[in-house]
């Protein structure tokens, strides 16, 4: 099974990183679609049918929070898992956005194992209890 | 109590650099060289103040192409700027963290500038406020950053 996934994050070399991470993790990427802000988001979403939602909370124009809320307004979208990556970590900041629905919270600066494990946690992989270890490959 | 800030400063840029970058900073004195990019970030909360990184060309190209894996001639200035914001944006988020796990800081959104165009006063420490500098370089003595921190109750 291959992931439509949506990056979405200001800045292009972040949301390249992140790319660049899901290739060499052995995901199965079959459309990757990228936005620059929140609003940008919701604009790929009206027109392009995708799985789970990589995000940024800090960015102009649209954050990541006001997604999660405008995501959760909507019932077509709110089913589709969101994964926060910020460099805002504090504990209450982390709470927020859980309890607006994201499904995971990686801090940047971030490996691209615990990228890894977060998406696989979320997306369901290790349901288990086994989760993919660094050389372990994640295949959905 | 500076040192300490000082500290967490140190543990802070390290950790972005050697994660994001795939860089090891080794802190220095002071370097001669010129710094040809500068990104700023401000924030507000229980500190009120702003973190500055000034990037040598060579250690700004560097952090491109190993962040991104490109090749000399795809680093643009676009680029350059991209990763020179990103970077005083998770210094800042992480130094701000390890300061205080519980209380939340409100980050402004990182602004970058090329030395001698755009760059603004307000990017560096208020003349005559009390600030942190630390110096670093990297595998070479052309590779050099220069980040300086000031900041309201931060002792």
């Amino acid at each position: 099974m291959s992931f439509n996934v949506l990056i979405v994050d200001d800045s292009n070399s972040i949301r390249s990183v992140i790319k660049k991470i899901l290739n060499i993790s052995g995901f199965r990427v079959d459309n990757c679609y990228e936005a620059g802000n929140g609003r940008q988001a919701l604009d790929v979403l009206s027109k392009e049918w995708v799985d789970i939602i990589l995000s940024d909370i800090h960015m102009p124009e649209m954050d990541g929070f006001e997604l999660l809320k405008e995501l959760h307004r909507h019932d077509v979208y709110t089913n589709i898992p969101v994964i926060m990556i910020s460099t805002e970590g504090n504990e209450s900041r982390i709470r927020d956005a859980y309890d607006l629905g994201a499904k995971g919270f990686i801090k940047k600066p971030f490996l691209p194992e615990e990228l890894k494990k977060t998406l696989c946690e979320v997306i369901g992989v290790g349901d288990e209890g086994e989760y993919p270890t660094d050389t372990d490959e994640c295949d959905f | 109590m500076k040192e300490n800030t000082r500290q967490i400063l140190m543990n802070a840029i390290f950790e972005v650099f050697e994660k994001m970058f795939f860089i090891f900073l080794e802190p220095v004195e002071n370097t001669n060289n010129r710094y040809d990019h500068i990104s700023s970030i401000d924030f507000e909360g229980r500190m009120k103040g702003g973190l500055s990184i000034k990037f040598s060309r060579k250690m700004a190209e560097m952090m491109a192409r190993n962040m991104l894996g490109c090749e000399k001639d795809e680093i643009t200035d676009h680029v350059l700027a991209d990763c020179a914001k990103e970077a005083a944006n998770m210094v800042c988020g992480n130094f701000l963290r390890k300061m205080s796990r519980d209380e939340i800081f409100k980050l402004g959104l990182p602004r970058y500038a090329l030395r001698g165009r755009g760059e603004q006063e307000d990017m560096l420490p208020p003349a005559g406020a009390d600030h942190i500098t630390l110096s670093f370089k990297a595998e070479s003595e052309e590779e050099t950053l220069q980040l300086k921190f000031f900041g309201s109750n931060y002792d």
